[in-house]
C-alpha cells in the first residue's frame, strides 16, 4: 500500500493534520487529524512499509509494550480512518 | 459595482442585485452603482483622494482608499442557482443567495491575507474582544445578549455570527463585517481577541482554560473548511497560529445572565 498523491502530513502545535493539495482536493476535501501513533504509521507507509505485516512490525519495534493483537487492532482503526488516502 | 473595506482589506464586489449592496452599506468605501457617485471605474486613476474629507475615516480606510482591490468578487447566475438548490424549499431569493455566495467567496480568499471567517459571536469590551463559539442552537446569541444585559453600553457586538479575524503583527484582531446572522448584530469596528470561549450548556456556570489541541475537532467546526475552494493547509496553519495567540476557554453556562457575570468577572471586566 502507499499514500495517494496529493496528501500531505504536517505537524502543527495543535497536532498532526493531513490535508490534500492540488488535484487531490477535488476528490477529497477535508482535514484528518492524527495522533502521534497515527502520524508514525503514516510516516512508515511513506517510508516504504507497504504491507500490513511491515506496518505491524514497525509498530512492535517502536512501542515496546505493544502486543500483536493490539497492534493489529490499532492498525485496522488507522487504516479505516485514512482509507481514502491510501491505495494498494 | 462597489468597493468595501473589511479587516483592512479592499473588496471589490460586482453585484447583480441590490441586496448585497444594501447589506454592505456601512462598509462601502466607493460606490459605482449609485448615479450620484463622483467617480466611475474608468477615471479611478484620477481619483481625488480628498473625496472623503469630512467623513471620519479609520487609518485602515484611508489607506484602503489608495488601493483598487485586494479581493474581487463576482457571483455568476449558475453559482446563485447552485446555492439555491442547496435549500430548494427555502424562501430565499436570488438576491439573498448572491449575498451568501459573496461572503463564501470572501471567506475563501481571506487566508491569503492571514485572515479568516470564524463562526462565533464576538463582543468588544473596553477595547478587547471576546469570542463565543458554539454549535448552532447552543446559545451563543443568548449568551451575547446576557453580556449586553450585564455590561450595558460597555459592550459592542463586533459580529454576532461570522466575524473576520486577521493577524496584524502578533495580535489576532476581530473585525466587524456586514454578514452577521439573523439578530443583525454587527459594528464596524475592531478589537484584538483576548479570549475564545467554547460555549457549552451546564447546570452551573464555570470557566477554565483549555488546550486547543485537546478540542481540535470541536474547534475546527467553527471554521470554513469545506467547499473545495479553500486552502486547507493555510487554514490549518492559521487555526494553529490562533491557538498560540489567543487563550482558549471552556465556558459552561446556565441559561441566564449569571453566566455572563461569571465570565466577565473571570476576565476582570
Amino acid at each position: 500500500m502507499k499514500i495517494k498523491e496529493g496528501f500531505i502530513i504536517k505537524k502543527l502545535g495543535i497536532g498532526y493534520i493531513v490535508v490534500t493539495v492540488g488535484d487531490a482536493s477535488k476528490n477529497f476535501n477535508g482535514v484528518i487529524r492524527l495522533n502521534e501513533s497515527g502520524a508514525f504509521l503514516w510516516q512508515s507507509i511513506q517510508d516504504g512499509a507497504d504491507s500490513r505485516e511491515k506496518l505491524i512490525q514497525a509498530m512492535l519495534d517502536r512501542y515496546e509494550d505493544l502486543d500483536q493483537e493490539t497492534a493489529e487492532k490499532d492498525l485496522d482503526e488507522f487504516l479505516g480512518r485514512v482509507a481514502f488516502a491510501v491505495e494498494e | 459595482m462597489f468597493r468595501i473595506e473589511i479587516a483592512g482589506l479592499v473588496i471589490r464586489i460586482e453585484n447583480r442585485y441590490g441586496y448585497v449592496h444594501d447589506l454592505c452599506r456601512e462598509y462601502i468605501i466607493e460606490d459605482f452603482s449609485d448615479s450620484s457617485a463622483a467617480f466611475s471605474a474608468d477615471d479611478y486613476g484620477q481619483k481625488d483622494t480628498t473625496q472623503a474629507a469630512g467623513t471620519i475615516l479609520t487609518a485602515d480606510t484611508a489607506e484602503c482608499n489608495l488601493r483598487l482591490a485586494d479581493i474581487s468578487i463576482s457571483v455568476s447566475e449558475k453559482e446563485i442557482r447552485q446555492e439555491r438548490e442547496k435549500a430548494p424549499d427555502s424562501i430565499f431569493s436570488d438576491a439573498y443567495a448572491e449575498g451568501v455566495v459573496t461572503y463564501e467567496k470572501i471567506s475563501n480568499a481571506l487566508p491569503a491575507f492571514d485572515a479568516f471567517v470564524m463562526h462565533a459571536s464576538v463582543v468588544a469590551v473596553d477595547g478587547q474582544a471576546y469570542a463565543f463559539a458554539a454549535k448552532s442552537g447552543t446559545g451563543k446569541s443568548t449568551h451575547t445578549r446576557y453580556w449586553q444585559e450585564v455590561l450595558g453600553e460597555r459592550v459592542a457586538v463586533i459580529n454576532g455570527d461570522k466575524p473576520v479575524c486577521r493577524f496584524r503583527g502578533d495580535q489576532l484582531i476581530a473585525y466587524g463585517t456586514p454578514w452577521c446572522g439573523k439578530e443583525n448584530w454587527q459594528t464596524r469596528t475592531s478589537a484584538p481577541l483576548k479570549a475564545l470561549c467554547l460555549l457549552e450548556r451546564g447546570e452551573e456556570n464555570s470557566i477554565f482554560p483549555v488546550q486547543a489541541s485537546e478540542h481540535l475537532g470541536e474547534l475546527m467546526q467553527h471554521f470554513h473548511l469545506q467547499g473545495g475552494q479553500v486552502d486547507l493547509l493555510k487554514m490549518m496553519e492559521l487555526i494553529d497560529r490562533m491557538a498560540q495567540t489567543v487563550p482558549m476557554y471552556r465556558l459552561r453556562c446556565r441559561n441566564d445572565s449569571s453566566a455572563a457575570e461569571v465570565a466577565a468577572d473571570y476576565f476582570g471586566i
